[in-house]
């Protein structure tokens, strides 16, 4: 029996995979409008973020919101096989489109690690983008000022840099509490201590979480204390 | 989702950065000449900093001479030329056949990226006739790249396209939205003066204008909204170089110091403004000079300062 069952959840609370807690994101209204707004508008952002802090989260939120018409592009840039991005925008038009080499207009493309993608796709992109084919981009990675994107295309991003921020305190607290749905297992000041020692780190925190939790309830005490907290390392 | 362009009746982000989005004319060209002159056979190099308008003219061009497959697109970051490939591929006949196309055009896109055996392989086909005007778009133009003949066919046929004049910064918004109540003439040589000569940029920071009256429920970009987002921009844009400025100042402790506005509309523009000498002026390929005639009045210059 897993901890959570315990604790009367039917799935882990405490998870960090990005399709399951889209709806809890915390902290990052300000960069949702901004982003929304952006791709709405048809532009190429780049949204910046060190790993852990919730790009994948934000980009979920995207494909969330603008799905429905087949306009969206999913691609993580670190998978082995390259992006091929005209097979993606037939496959708009199913059986038919790979037949008659339609391509789409106003399509809507995520890019998640960008910094993977290759300078002959980027370039491809960039073509697409000028040609009304795709109507936003967004990139994501952990710099901006790393990435290997050409000139061009750095030059259309301009200014559109979005900074994903970490949490605060109260944030990370309301996070947790929210997760577990109001469940006394950890109290604030303890999840302000794991929060300090996850180096702020949304990924990071909500993983040791999991394991306060988890030690505590495998210890049958109803609330996580101090001695949990050595099972961060 | 609602943005503040669907509020003024338009489906899609006027302002988009997209090349030539909405409009067939594009401000301030006159692009007769150069049909004119790739219609005779010729060489061109278009050449501008990046987003003056390059793509823009490119599609222009596609669209005047495409359909008839007579145009050869290519762009260098896309991977190596191979223009005896690209002919061979315009139809079925050719490919078949391994006949060659004669008259064909080809455009050459980031062309600051050509290698020199690309250069001499299309220099190849250019004299066996299979290609009749060429016409390379690029940031700069390198000269020990290009071969002595097309150096000297380039003679007099480099374009430089210069920035955005103020008049035509003003028409180009109109052309977008129309007599919009949001922006007033004034208002547009404002952004203009802000935002430097390059149409791009001076494109995105209209949006962000219009965008930041509608959020604060006003009617017109005013000077409240322009101050507000200028401000913003300027922390954005280059906070760490401007204190960086100040504590230089603050150290040599020039005699003129100037305002902070000053200062950071001096960054601004410095960054904006391209390579090329020929800066302000209008937006008009006609007023637009080519680049021997402006080697030339360089040279005028030169001389006028040695004899004074």
């Amino acid at each position: 029996m897993d901890w959570y069952e315990e604790l009367d959840f039917y799935d882990n609370p405490l998870t960090t995979n990005p399709d399951d807690f889209i709806e809890g994101l915390i902290g990052v209204d300000d960069l949702q409008k901004e982003l929304f707004y952006r791709v709405e508008s048809g532009s190429m952002v780049f949204v910046e973020g060190a790993a852990g802090l919730g790009k994948t989260a934000v980009l979920r939120k995207v494909i969330r919101q603008f799905s429905g018409k087949k306009k969206i592009i999913y691609f993580d840039c670190r998978q082995v096989n390259e992006l091929d991005i005209e097979k993606l925008m037939r496959a708009r038009y199913g059986l038919l489109g790979k037949l008659f080499n339609a391509a789409p207009k106003g399509m809507i493309v995520l890019l998640d690690n960008a910094s993977f993608l290759s300078r002959k796709n980027a370039e491809k992109i960039k073509h697409y983008f000028d040609y009304g084919y795709i109507r936003s981009v967004v990139f994501t990675g952990e710099r901006y000022s790393k990435s290997s994107l050409p000139a061009s295309v750095k030059e259309r991003i301009g200014k559109k840099l979005l900074l994903l921020r970490r949490l605060a305190e109260d944030e990370a607290v309301e996070l947790v509490k929210h997760r577990l749905e109001g469940m006394p297992v950890v109290s604030d000041e303890l999840i302000k201590k794991v929060f300090k020692r996850s180096l702020k780190n949304t990924k990071k925190f909500i993983e040791n979480c999991e394991k306060v939790c988890e030690n505590a309830v495998n210890e049958k005490r109803k609330e996580a204390s101090e001695e949990d907290l050595k099972v961060i390392k | 989702m609602r943005a503040w362009y669907h509020n003024y009746g338009f489906d899609s982000n006027p302002f988009s950065i997209k090349p030539a989005a909405f409009s067939d004319a594009v401000v301030g060209y006159r692009l007769d000449d150069v049909f004119e002159k790739i219609d005779s056979g010729n060489v061109l190099f278009f050449k501008g900093n990046y987003g003056f308008g390059k793509t823009t003219v490119l599609k222009h061009l596609i669209r005047r001479f495409g359909g008839k497959k007579r145009v050869i697109y290519h762009s260098t970051s896309r991977g190596q030329l191979d223009v005896e490939k690209l002919l061979l591929n315009r139809t079925f006949m050719n490919r078949v056949f391994k006949s060659r196309p004669y008259d064909m055009i080809l455009l050459v896109d980031e062309a600051q990226e050509l290698s020199k055996n690309e250069v001499q392989e299309i220099n190849r086909v250019y004299n066996e006739g299979n290609i009749k005007s060429v016409v390379f778009m690029g940031t700069a133009y390198q000269k020990n790249v290009f071969t002595k003949e097309f150096n000297q066919a380039l003679k007099g046929n480099v374009v430089v396209l210069g920035g955005l004049g103020e008049k035509h910064a003003v028409e180009l918004v109109r052309m977008r939205v129309g007599n919009i109540q949001l922006l007033s003439d004034e208002v547009i040589s404002r952004i203009y003066r802000a935002s430097g000569p390059n149409p791009r940029r001076f494109l995105e920071m209209c949006e962000d204008a219009c965008r930041h009256a509608f959020e604060a429920g006003k009617e017109s970009v005013d000077n409240e909204v322009l101050e507000h987002f200028t401000h913003k921009q300027q922390k954005k844009g280059s906070l760490k170089k401007l204190e960086k400025k100040k504590l230089k100042t603050k150290k040599i402790k020039q005699a003129k110091r100037k305002p902070k506005s000053i200062i950071v509309q001096e960054i601004d523009s410095r960054k904006m403004q391209p390579p090329i000498i020929h800066a302000g002026g209008e937006y008009n390929l006609d007023n637009v000079r080519t680049y021997e005639e402006e080697m030339h009045t360089l040279k005028e210059e030169n001389r006028l300062k040695e004899e004074k």
